[in-house]
């Protein structure tokens, strides 16, 4: 345990000590300030509501933002790692593989957290001081927030296991991005296995709010979810371990 | 035994690799392998440290087997593969902070007392990526130092190094194994250098290794290393140990 916790915490360090992440943080800040802004201009001519700010932002970063950065950091922590040689810094420690895996998965997560931690503030400071956003509303915000962490796990397990299929980290990004992309068109070009897909389900915080909880339909989605995770850790851990320096 | 290689075999797609190494490193040696490039040296350490695995053989580390038991063998050993494993994004402090968080008594003086050792201490704070080679080199020795342990490998630590970058690394050796008695497993392809830090000796060549030897031996026989490498090679009569 105590080499996991050393692990997330050498590994958060190091995605927050790069200047892309560091940046990608403040730019998902301006994005939500923007698209405040835009509903504040649009009065929901595009289909933006200044009330409901917190959850566009939601939307649009879980939707984008949130899969291309969890496909950078992975191949910056593994792909990367493996090609400049810096890996071994790790690997001849005396921690085991999967506690090393475990170790930046879990450090990729902690910055999805902080990424969605960072537009939930932002938004919800916008729309409370420039729209006057309600007490149900922020607590509608905050829910869908805390849920949406839940269909990134798949992702970040997805870019993970491509992470350690490619031999430099460009190809590594790409892969992520245009698979996750491939497999995102897939449900809408055959709509009878959108229900089957882990991508179809970023936007699943709407199941929690509004008037009622379809309670069975949310087992059935957080079933598929968590089975979608533990194949990729299991298909990544497989691959980590077996893999020579 | 610190380390008993035994029986150690490797191939590459490509052919190369190891083939029926086994020798052993005794408390208090600082153990040479030279041979050039391409001889398996690198293949060889890789294997000990767990970066790679072997198709045949075993490699106990006090007694503990690097192929069954990882973590363990681990612990008493420091190493230093190929080029340093250290990121250039972060400072040299940082970089000793990360590795030093896998140990529960590797606190902050420490760090500091390993950076002033390999003359690092006043560019502590400096990020890695703007350290010279010499530089990167001494932060791979403290890497390896760090975590004081009883067994450190060290693959070509002076690999491109100037005059006086061999000789801060040479020293730093030498010093830790006397005041320490740490035992060391180094490779290199210059026969001078390790002529000038090892009490014994293997030769490697093709993936084989040749011979081994005490330094005594070796300047008894050859007068010095080199020829003594250049002999062990030429002769092609020595069966693999």
């Amino acid at each position: 345990m105590n080499a996991i916790k050393a692990g997330v915490r050498n590994e958060t360090v190091k995605l927050l000590s790069r200047k892309k992440y560091q940046v990608l943080l403040i730019l998902t800040c301006l994005l939500s300030i923007g698209i405040g802004l835009l509903g504040g201009f649009a009065k929901g001519l595009i289909g933006l509501s200044s009330t409901s700010t917190p959850l566009t932002v939601l939307s649009l970063v879980t939707a984008f933002i949130v899969p291309l950065m969890i496909a950078m950091s992975s191949a910056d922590l593994f792909t990367a790692e493996q090609e400049n040689g810096s890996i071994k810094a790790v690997l001849t420690r005396p921690v085991s593989r999967i506690n090393i895996l475990t170790s930046k998965v879990l450090a990729i997560i902690l910055y999805t957290l902080l990424v969605l931690s960072v537009c939930l503030v932002t938004s919800l400071v916008y729309a409370i001081a420039f729209n006057g956003l309600g007490v149900s509303n922020i607590a509608e915000a905050l829910i869908a927030y805390a849920v949406s962490i839940v269909p990134m796990l798949p992702i970040t397990l997805f870019a993970v296991t491509v992470s350690q299929l490619c031999k430099n980290s460009s190809s590594a990004v790409m892969l992520s991005v245009f698979g996750y992309i491939i497999i995102w068109a897939s449900s809408i070009v055959f709509p009878s296995i959108s229900s089957m897909l882990f991508t179809s389900y970023v936007g699943w915080y709407k199941l929690f709010i509004g008037a009622g909880m379809p309670f069975a339909n949310i087992v059935n989605i957080l079933a598929l979810l968590v089975a979608y995770t533990l194949i990729f850790f299991a298909i990544s851990s497989w691959v980590f371990e077996k893999k020579e320096y | 035994m610190v380390l008993k290689i035994n029986n150690l075999s490797k191939t590459y797609r490509n052919g190369r690799g190891i083939k029926a190494i086994s020798f052993q490193v005794q408390e208090g040696d600082i153990y040479g392998l030279l041979g050039p490039n391409g001889s398996g040296k690198t293949t060889t350490m890789k294997i000990i440290t767990g970066l790679s695995r072997a198709d045949e053989g075993d490699v106990q580390i006090f007694d503990s087997s690097v192929e069954n038991d990882g973590e363990k063998s681990l612990e008493q050993v420091g190493c230093l593969i190929e080029a340093p494993a250290i990121y250039e994004y972060l400072s040299a402090k940082k970089n000793l902070e990360n590795a030093a968080a896998y140990y529960s008594d590797i606190k902050a003086p420490r760090i500091e007392d390993i950076l002033s050792q390999t003359g690092l201490l006043e560019y502590q704070n400096d990020k890695v990526k703007e350290f010279s080679l010499g530089m990167k080199q001494r932060l791979g020795l403290a890497l390896a130092l760090l975590s004081n342990p009883k067994l450190v490998i060290l693959d070509e630590p002076v690999n491109g190094l100037d005059i006086e970058g061999m000789v801060a690394i040479r020293e730093i050796i030498l010093k830790q194994a006397k005041s320490k008695g740490i035992t060391f497993l180094i490779s290199s392809h210059l026969a001078h250098e390790l002529e000038l830090i090892c009490n014994k000796i293997a030769i490697m060549k093709d993936g084989h290794l040749l011979k081994t030897a005490t330094m005594e031996e070796v300047i008894e026989q050859s007068g010095t290393l080199e020829s003594y490498f250049l002999e062990t090679v030429r002769s092609g009569k020595e069966k693999a140990v």
